[in-house]
C-alpha cells in the first residue's frame, strides 16, 4: 500500500492527465478536500514519487517574458499506475473485510 | 454647526462654478477630513498607501530563490506565482493572497529541508514503511 498522500497525488496526476504541473496537482487536491493544500507537501511528494519512478517529468516551455521560468510537467508512469492500482485494491479489500456494510459502493468492485 | 459648514461650502463651490451634487460630495469629504483627528488621518493615509502598494507589486519568490537550489526554486516559484495570480488574487484580494503566498513559501522551504534531512538520515524509508502499513495507529 502507498502512503495516503502519495496515493492522493498519484490520483491527482492521473486525473489531470499527462504533462500536468505541481500547481495542477495542488489545485485538484484543494478542490477534493475543500481547503487550501500545502504546496510544500505536493512538491516533496512528487519528488519522492519521481525517485520511486512512479512519475516522470520533463521541462516545459518557459514563461514568455524576460527571466521566465519553466515548470516541470509530470506524467504517471506504468510503474506508478500499477502501484496505484495495487494500493487502491488493497484499500478496497481492507474496507470490505473490516466493514462490509459501511461502504456499499465498494461491493463488487 | 456641520449643516452650516455644509451650506457655506455648497454656496462657495457653486460660486466657483461646480455643480451642486459634486460640490456637496466635495463638502462632505472635507467635513469628514475635518472631523478626523490627526492620528486617524495619518492611519487612513498609511492604510491607503499600503493598499496601493500591495496592489502594485506581485510577489517574486525571492525567498525561494535565495534558500533553495536553482532548479528546485524555479519549479516552485513558477507554480506559486501562477497560483497567486490565477487563484488566490481573484479569490482573496492582494493582501490575503500575499499572506497565503508567504505561508506557502515558508512551508515549501521547510518541507524541502525536512525531506532532505529524512533522506540523509535514512528515516524516510522507515517513515514510509510505517505510513503504508495498514495496521498503523
Amino acid at each position: 500500500m502507498l502512503p495516503k498522500l502519495q496515493e492522493a497525488v498519484l490520483l491527482a496526476v492521473l486525473r489531470r492527465g499527462p504533462d500536468c504541473t505541481a500547481g495542477d496537482v495542488q489545485e485538484v487536491l484543494t478542490e477534493a478536500k475543500g481547503a487550501e493544500q500545502s504546496f510544500g507537501a505536493v512538491f516533496t511528494t512528487l519528488e519522492r514519487l519521481f525517485r520511486k519512478k512512479y512519475v516522470s517529468w520533463r521541462r516545459g516551455e518557459p514563461e514568455p517574458k524576460q527571466g521566465g521560468r519553466a515548470p516541470r510537467l509530470y506524467t504517471l508512469t506504468g510503474l506508478g499506475r500499477s502501484a496505484l492500482s495495487a494500493s487502491l485494491q488493497a484499500d478496497r479489500a481492507l474496507g470490505r473485510a473490516a466493514a462490509p456494510g459501511l461502504l456499499p459502493d465498494l461491493e463488487g468492485v | 454647526m456641520l449643516q452650516a459648514v455644509k451650506q457655506y461650502l455648497r454656496l462657495y463651490l457653486q460660486r466657483l462654478g461646480l455643480r451642486a451634487e459634486e460640490g456637496l460630495r466635495v463638502a462632505e469629504e472635507a467635513i469628514h477630513l475635518l472631523e478626523m483627528t490627526n492620528s486617524k488621518r495619518v492611519k487612513a493615509k498609511l492604510k491607503k498607501k499600503s493598499k496601493e502598494k500591495s496592489k502594485a507589486t506581485a510577489p517574486k519568490g525571492l525567498l525561494l530563490d535565495l534558500l533553495l537550489p536553482a532548479d528546485q526554486a524555479e519549479e516552485r516559484v513558477y507554480n506559486l506565482t501562477l497560483a497567486y495570480a490565477t487563484r488566490w488574487l481573484p479569490k482573496h484580494g492582494p493582501r490575503w493572497a500575499k499572506t497565503i503566498f508567504l505561508v506557502q513559501c515558508f512551508g515549501t522551504i521547510s518541507r524541502f529541508y525536512f525531506d532532505a534531512f529524512l533522506v540523509k538520515t535514512g528515516l524516510l524509508k522507515t517513515l514510509e514503511r510505517y505510513l503504508s502499513s495498514p495496521d498503523r495507529g
